[in-house]
């Protein structure tokens, strides 16, 4: 399936790690929402996109040479209502979700202090929003393409489900909780740089002098540097990303077999 | 139990007990005793109910300290880095999302795997030389994962703190979050990886592990091949710990074969990746000549 990209040059943005929006005039972003909001099924559905992109510049001639990690996004729908949850790559790490929200009427960007309505936003813009908006709700092929506008491969999509049965108060509330988006699983603790701060100022990582195993007592010296040298051996979600695509772990398994790793 | 409805409670005593002025003495020490009782439950209530996550990593760093002072934690940043992608990549099929899950080898012949609380997950290095591909690795990290989500070990915190101390000095415990109870927590929580969890602890992690790696795109028979191994093995001295400590490996593997058939076709996933395995494992000095050129 090829989706015709909305927005000019849309994947800058992504292919280079930067969130700089591409203009993209309000008229076009209501004409994609009113699209978006016609194609909606009956339902619950929820799923995952990983949006590949190519190594460098926005477009690459052949989908198979369009394999840099550009984000991810997370879709939970409802009928006419429905939570996007954004997250670009990088460099080797991920953005702070963008959060959006439509309440069956209207589409708002939802942050920790309230909402405002999309098309007021400075996320109106946002290239890569624009192409996730445009994107099919509801089922859609486990792979697609996106065509640059100028010719060639954008984007390939790889989309994956996730349960169903969410929470559609925390879905689609709009608000989001502190600490967190409060919906999507991964990521959060997941992908924070490095040990939590507070945990080892709290304690160190102390440890007990005496175990009872299956064997007997033992005497041990806890090592709490090792461990230290264990939370410091962190891999960045780029790295995990390669590392799958690499082996064609889910979701990279849906990629065609002449894609190549 | 809130105030109002202690005292509640306590004038019920003195109505439904019809009590006069002069019995009232006697019946306030009947409804001080009631209050007692209800005190003792409202602590036996809280020592099954919260360890908070900050709390579940805190032990869990102690217990891992613990766990990496027995043995010895490999330094090697490439091997830990594999282990780390596979271990992530599993964890991210069903991730809590208030922890980091780490993983790391252990330098010891013996045939072992733990999991400590707050997502620090262990594997030696006589685990890793029985598998010949990653999707062996990856049941076996799995089934570690599966113990941290499904908090095993600080279950096993809170039941011994109630069996062992006794009901009331265990609410008396677990009400208190400083260095007392801590150490007595990691303590308890390194006894329970080294004496064994559950049975149905054990087997629960095998089932719900071999979805998760599954899920995550391996051949979800990785997990069984590795328990054929360890039967295969079982007179090696190196799997004597392993052994005394978790299900005889054909109970594992009956309910692995049951719950095969219930993971859906789609997602049953195919990866076995054992070049890239054993490229990583030779890399480390674990194998010779094994991997792929």
């Amino acid at each position: 399936m090829r989706i015709r990209s909305l927005a000019g040059g849309a994947l800058v943005a992504l292919a280079f790690g930067a969130t700089d929006p591409v203009p993209s005039s309000a008229q076009s972003l209501q004409a994609t929402l009113d699209a978006r909001r016609e194609a909606m099924p009956r339902g619950k559905h929820a799923w995952q996109e990983t949006w590949l992109v190519p190594e460098s510049g926005t477009s690459a001639p052949d989908a198979a040479e369009v394999k840099k990690f550009g984000g991810r996004v997370w879709a939970y729908q409802d009928g006419d209502r429905e939570r996007l949850e954004l997250r670009a790559a990088r460099g080797n790490e991920l953005d702070e979700p963008v959060v959006v929200v439509s309440d069956g009427e209207a589409y708002w960007l939802v942050t920790k202090v309230g909402a405002t309505p999309l098309a007021e936003s400075a996320k109106a813009s946002d290239a890569w929003l624009a192409l996730v908006l445009a994107g099919p709700p509801g089922d859609a092929p486990r792979h697609r393409t996106v065509a640059a506008d100028g010719g060639g491969v954008a984007a390939v999509v790889l989309r994956a489900p996730e349960p169903s049965d969410f929470d559609e108060d925390k879905a689609f509330a709009l608000r989001l909780p502190q600490g967190g988006s409060g919906l999507v699983r991964e990521g959060l603790a997941q992908f924070s740089p490095g040990r939590d701060p507070n945990v080892t100022a709290a304690a160190g990582a102390r440890g007990v002098d005496q175990v009872e195993t299956a064997e007997g007592t033992v005497s041990v010296t806890p090592d709490p540097a090792a461990v230290e040298w264990m939370e410091d051996q962190r891999v960045s979600p780029a790295e995990l990303e390669r590392f799958r695509l690499e082996g064609r772990l889910s979701p990279y398994d849906a990629l065609p077999e002449e894609a190549g790793a | 139990m809130s105030r109002l409805s202690r005292a509640s409670f306590a004038a019920a005593i003195l109505v439904l007990a019809g009590a006069s002025p002069s019995e009232a003495q006697v019946w306030r020490e009947i409804t001080g005793r009631a209050e007692q009782v209800l005190d003792t439950a409202e602590k036996v209530g809280a020592a099954v109910v919260p360890i908070s996550t900050a709390q579940e990593i805190e032990i869990g760093r102690g217990v891992a300290a613990t766990v990496a002072g027995r043995y010895t934690i490999s330094r090697d940043p490439a091997l830990t880095a594999y282990l780390n992608m596979v271990g992530n990549a599993v964890a991210s099929a069903d991730p809590r999302p208030d922890i980091v899950y780490r993983f790391a080898v252990l330098d010891s012949d013996e045939v072992n795997a733990f999991a400590a609380p707050g997502g620090y997950v262990f594997v030696t290095r006589g685990a890793l030389a029985l598998m010949e591909d990653e999707s062996m690795l990856a049941g076996v990290l799995a089934h570690e994962v599966v113990h941290v989500n499904q908090r095993d070990v600080i279950e096993e915190i809170q039941d011994r703190a109630r069996t062992e101390f006794g009901i009331r000095e265990a609410a008396e415990r677990v009400d208190i979050t400083g260095e007392q109870y801590l150490e007595q927590a990691i303590g308890v929580g390194a006894n329970a990886l080294f004496l064994g969890l559950g049975r149905e602890d054990e087997i629960e992690a095998d089932t719900i592990g071999m979805r998760l790696a599954s899920d995550t795109g391996y051949d979800r028979g990785g997990i069984q091949r590795f328990i054929e191994q360890l039967e295969e093995h079982s007179d090696d001295a190196s799997l004597s710990l392993l052994e005394k400590t978790h299900p005889d490996p054909d109970d594992r593997l009956d309910a692995l074969e049951d719950a095969v058939d219930r993971i859906p076709s789609e997602r049953r996933g195919k990866v076995v990746a054992a070049p890239r395995f054993l490229n990583h494992m030779e890399a480390a000095g674990l194998r010779q000549g094994t991997g792929t050129p």
